[in-house]
Formats: C-alpha cells, sequence, structure tokens
C-alpha cells in the first residue's frame, strides 16, 4: 500500500510543469540537433550511389519517352508533362547533392553527378518545349541515354 | 445479358482494389526492379483475396450482414472500434491519393496544371456517387476500368520470358530488404480490407440471397479479383521488359502509362489512360463508400446506395465528409502516389482484425447452415491468417529500413 500510495502520489506543486518544460526543452533539443545534422552531416558514399542510380533513371526514361515521339507513337500533351515531371526529378537530384555537405574523398564525383543531372534536366526542359518534334526527339533520345550510361557507371564506381 | 452484368460488383471491387493508383505504380516498380521475380507474392495475394473475398460474400447473402457488422460482433466493441479508426484512416488516405490520382491522370493526358483539377476531381466523384445508381456505378467503373487490360496485351506484345516468369512463381532467397518490402507490400496492397468492406457491403445492397446467389459471389470473387490479379502480372511484365533492363526505377504514375505506350504506341497509351482513370475514379468510390459503410453499419445507423440520400442521411453525410476531408490532404499538396503506398502498409494494422471475424463466422454452422466452410477453406483461411500476422509485423519495419522502397 505504501508502495503504490508512493508510486501513485500526487506530484509536488510545480513538478508537473517542471516535467513538461524539460519535456518540451528536450524535444526543442533534440529538433535542433536532428536540423544541425541534416544540414552538416558529410554526404556517404551510398547517398551519391543511391541519387547517382536515381540520374541514371531519370534520364533512361527520358531516352524512353523521346524515343516515343521520334517514332511518332506518343501524344505531346503526354510528352510535355511526362519530361516536367522527370526534369524536376533531375532538378531534385541536382539540388540536393548541391546543397550537401561533401567529404573530400567524394567531392569529384558529386560535381559529376551535379553536372549529369544538370544536363538531364536541361535535355527534359528542350524535350518539353517540343515535344512532337520527331527529328529534335532523336537528337534527345541519343543525349539522354549518354547521360544515362554515365550516371550508371558513376553509380558503380561507388 | 443481365447475368453477365451481374460479375460487375466483383470487377469493380478487384479493379478498384487491386489495381488502384499506388498499385500500379507500386507493381510497375516491383517490375522495373525485380523483373519477374515477385510474381508468386501477387498470385498469393490474387488467392488470398479470392478466398476472404468469397467467404465475405458467402457471410454476408447467407447472414444479410455485411463484414463491418460481423467483426463489431465478433470482436466486441473495443477491436471493433480499433478496427474502425484503423480502417477510416486507411481509408481516407486512399481515398485522398485514389481522388487525387483522377486529377492526375487528366492532367498528364491533357497537360493541365494538376493543382487546378483537384477541386474539380472531387466535385465530379461526389456528383456521380450522388446521381448514379449503385449497378450503374458497378457496371461504367468496372468495364471501363478494363482499359487496363491494354497492359495483358501489351505483355503479350513484348514477348514476355515465359521462363524467367515461371522462376517467379517461387519465391527467392533475397538477402535484399527492398524485395522483402516490396514482396510485403504486393501481399498487403491485394488484401487491402476496404475490398471486403466494400464487396460485402455491395452483396447486401444487391440483395443476394441464399443460396440462389452463392454461385453468383462465387463467381464475382474469382472472375473480378482473378481479373484483378491477371492486370498485376501483366504491369509486372510490361515493367520487366520495358524498364528493368534500362535501370529505370519507377516513381510516377507517368511511368506506368509510359510501359503502355512503349509496348503499343498512342493507342496503348490512350487506352491505359482510359483504363487508369476509371480505375483509380472506381478505387475512389470504393473506398469512399466504405468508409461509410463500415462506420454506419459500426453505429447502427441506415446504410446503402440504394436508399434514398433521406432514407440514409447519416450514411449520406458520411460520404460526403470522406470526401471533404480527402480533399483537404490531397489540397496541402502531398503526393497522391506516396500517400496510398503509406496507406498500404498502413492497413495491415486493421488485416488481422478485418480477417479473423470473417474466417471465424464463416466457420461456425450456428450463423451458416449448410453453407458453413468446408475442411479446405479453413485450412486455407487459416494459412492465409498465418501469411497476415506475418505481412503485418513486417510491414512497418520494412517500410522504414527501406525509406519506402526507394533503397
Amino acid at each position: 500500500m505504501t508502495v503504490m500510495g508512493e508510486r501513485f502520489s500526487a506530484p509536488e506543486p510545480g513538478y508537473l510543469g517542471f516535467a513538461l518544460m524539460s519535456r518540451r526543452n528536450w524535444l526543442f533539443a533534440s529538433a535542433a540537433c536532428l536540423l544541425l545534422l541534416a544540414g552538416c552531416e558529410p554526404l556517404t558514399s551510398d547517398e551519391l550511389q543511391h541519387e547517382a542510380g536515381s540520374i541514371h533513371s531519370t534520364a533512361a526514361e527520358g531516352a524512353l519517352l523521346a524515343d516515343g515521339v521520334a517514332r511518332q507513337r506518343s501524344l505531346s500533351s503526354f510528352v510535355r508533362a511526362h519530361a516536367k515531371e522527370l526534369a524536376d526529378a533531375a532538378d531534385t537530384s541536382a539540388r540536393k547533392l548541391h546543397d550537401a555537405s561533401v567529404p573530400g574523398s567524394l567531392r569529384q564525383r558529386t560535381s559529376k553527378a551535379i553536372d549529369l543531372a544538370t544536363r538531364t534536366s536541361t535535355v527534359l526542359g528542350d524535350l518539353e518545349l517540343s515535344p512532337s518534334d520527331p527529328q529534335q526527339a532523336a537528337g534527345f533520345e541519343s543525349k539522354l541515354k549518354r547521360l544515362a550510361a554515365a550516371a550508371e557507371r558513376l553509380e558503380s564506381s561507388l | 445479358m443481365t447475368k453477365y452484368l451481374q460479375i460487375a460488383l466483383g470487377v469493380l471491387s478487384a479493379i478498384g482494389g487491386f489495381v488502384d493508383i499506388g498499385d500500379i505504380v507500386f507493381t510497375t516498380s516491383a517490375g522495373a526492379l525485380f523483373g519477374y521475380q515477385l510474381i508468386w507474392a501477387v498470385v498469393l495475394s490474387v488467392v488470398g483475396i479470392v478466398v476472404f473475398a468469397e467467404m465475405s460474400g458467402r457471410v454476408a447473402t447467407v447472414t444479410k450482414r455485411p463484414v463491418f457488422s460481423v467483426v463489431r460482433q465478433r470482436m466486441g466493441f473495443g477491436l471493433g472500434l480499433v478496427t474502425l479508426i484503423g480502417s477510416q484512416i486507411v481509408n481516407v488516405l486512399t481515398l485522398a491519393a485514389e481522388a487525387g490520382g483522377v486529377a492526375l491522370v487528366i492532367s498528364l493526358l491533357f497537360n493541365v496544371s494538376y493543382p487546378a483539377l483537384v477541386a474539380p476531381a472531387f466535385l465530379c466523384l461526389a456528383l456521380v456517387i450522388w446521381i448514379t445508381p449503385f449497378n450503374w456505378i458497378e457496371r461504367i467503373f468496372g468495364y471501363l476500368g478494363l482499359g487496363l487490360l491494354v497492359f495483358l496485351v501489351g505483355a503479350v506484345h513484348l514477348h514476355p520470358n515465359l521462363d524467367h516468369a515461371a522462376a517467379g512463381l517461387v519465391p527467392h532467397l533475397h538477402s535484399s530488404a527492398t524485395y522483402l518490402y516490396f514482396a510485403v507490400g504486393l501481399v498487403a496492397a491485394g488484401l487491402m480490407p476496404y475490398e471486403v468492406y466494400f464487396y460485402s457491403s455491395g452483396a447486401v445492397e444487391e440483395g443476394w440471397k441464399a443460396p440462389g446467389d452463392l454461385k453468383l459471389n462465387r463467381i464475382n470473387a474469382i472472375l473480378g479479383f482473378g481479373l484483378g490479379g491477371i492486370l498485376s502480372l501483366s504491369l509486372i511484365a510490361v515493367a520487366a521488359q520495358v524498364f528493368h533492363p534500362i535501370g529505370v526505377q519507377p516513381e510516377f504514375l507517368g511511368t506506368s502509362m509510359l510501359g503502355a505506350q512503349a509496348s503499343l504506341g498512342t493507342a496503348g497509351l490512350i487506352l491505359a489512360s482510359v483504363g487508369i482513370l476509371f480505375a483509380v475514379s472506381g478505387a475512389a468510390i470504393d473506398t469512399c463508400f466504405s468508409g461509410a459503410y463500415t462506420l454506419a453499419q459500426f453505429l447502427g445507423w441506415e446504410w446503402g446506395k440504394y436508399r434514398h440520400p433521406q432514407g440514409a442521411p447519416r450514411f449520406t453525410i458520411t460520404w460526403m465528409v470522406l470526401l471533404g476531408l480527402g480533399l483537404v490532404i490531397v489540397s496541402t499538396g502531398v503526393d497522391p502516389v506516396i500517400v496510398t503506398e503509406y496507406a498500404v502498409i498502413g492497413s495491415v494494422v486493421a488485416l488481422p482484425l478485418t480477417y479473423l471475424p470473417v474466417l471465424l463466422i464463416a466457420s461456425d454452422p450456428t450463423y451458416m447452415g449448410t453453407h458453413v466452410n468446408g475442411r479446405f477453406a479453413k485450412a486455407v483461411g487459416w494459412f492465409y491468417m498465418g501469411v497476415i500476422a506475418i505481412v503485418a509485423v513486417a510491414a512497418l519495419p520494412l517500410l522504414i529500413i527501406t525509406n519506402a522502397g526507394s533503397g
């Protein structure tokens, strides 16, 4: 009974407020640490490999989309909308890598990945602007295939 | 002709349940990442949903009580309430994703701004639900969703590697957590609880009677959900042939549409778009009704689309509120595809609490009389309860470990 009474006795005045403050402070501190870590934690090889894989995927899919235009087997409205989605995905990859804290050992390959993502986004943007020109699309297709192959090589090197 | 039209309930439940927006992207991703290696997971989930849909339809036909009424009676108020809350959260998320998916398909097809289409998509769905009789909703969305059969034609046209496909019928000893995540996701997606809530409530709505309509129930469950399974397998095959060799990791609905185009050209793209549009709209209606059915059945309200809105006002208000909540979620700008993937994984909480009472009631002769489960049905039912338990335990850790399948 005593033990139970002690365990469930009412907290002293101010205890609850103190507990809440401590908890709130702890939450703020944790959130601040997480933000700091998110901003400063260096990019790892696995993360770079993952982004290179995303760039490879986006460029390869863009090449397939351009192939549909080159062979006049698509709808320009669909090409325009989907090319924009893919270009945005490539931009996101470039931005993520650009904002990351990169260790010296990965600097060169990260720059390469940013370059590939940016070029992929540019070609997809061109496809978005000319979604019904088969000749131009054939050119975009070969460019995107080259970018996909380069991203794949980068992904394998990590 | 009427007999053929009567399988529309199974077709709509299956099209809406098996090939909704999340499944389309998820299944395409599974095929793109692992080729044919996850075919077994689709087959496992198809057999499971056929077994439980047949049981829930039989229970509804014999006892005149849909699944959620059975859940509350068999599991009691407390566990019934947990199931209700879990299934309503999943329903609202899925509804938001599906209705957002309607806007997404139209925006891709006509290159119109997606945010501008969100509110009109919800309004159109509300009008369709308000105006259209239940049996016509089944027929319009069930049969036009069959445009997705273009993926079956596309898969055949691409000459799938049958040896690899056959090898995919056997689970692989894979070290990858991503492989396990997709396997669990495919099984969970096939067994989403809202499919049996909608299906069994539809059986009551249509006034199925034992013993005459039990055969119709069996045909609906086998053909409808079997068809859904064939469509899922076709999506895997197209992705395995088109995307897997070139290393595409699908993240967008447009990628699935591109698969149909790569196989069959412009006609394939248009048919796939129409099929996806009606399948996703059908899924939105399934989930909207399912949410209203479960709440009304749990609280003992008048329910049913066959009743005039004045005859079941709380049921009508519920589906309107659910649509409103869906609109709020999608209006935040969240990606519908991501929402539905989380909804699939979240649904595992409601899986055991939904399917266990169905199995118990269907095996109880005091409820079912001569239509009680036989030994084989009981054995298969308990085997699937084991599968569901594994899926329920594994889903959330795999979601976290694999960062929702993105590695």
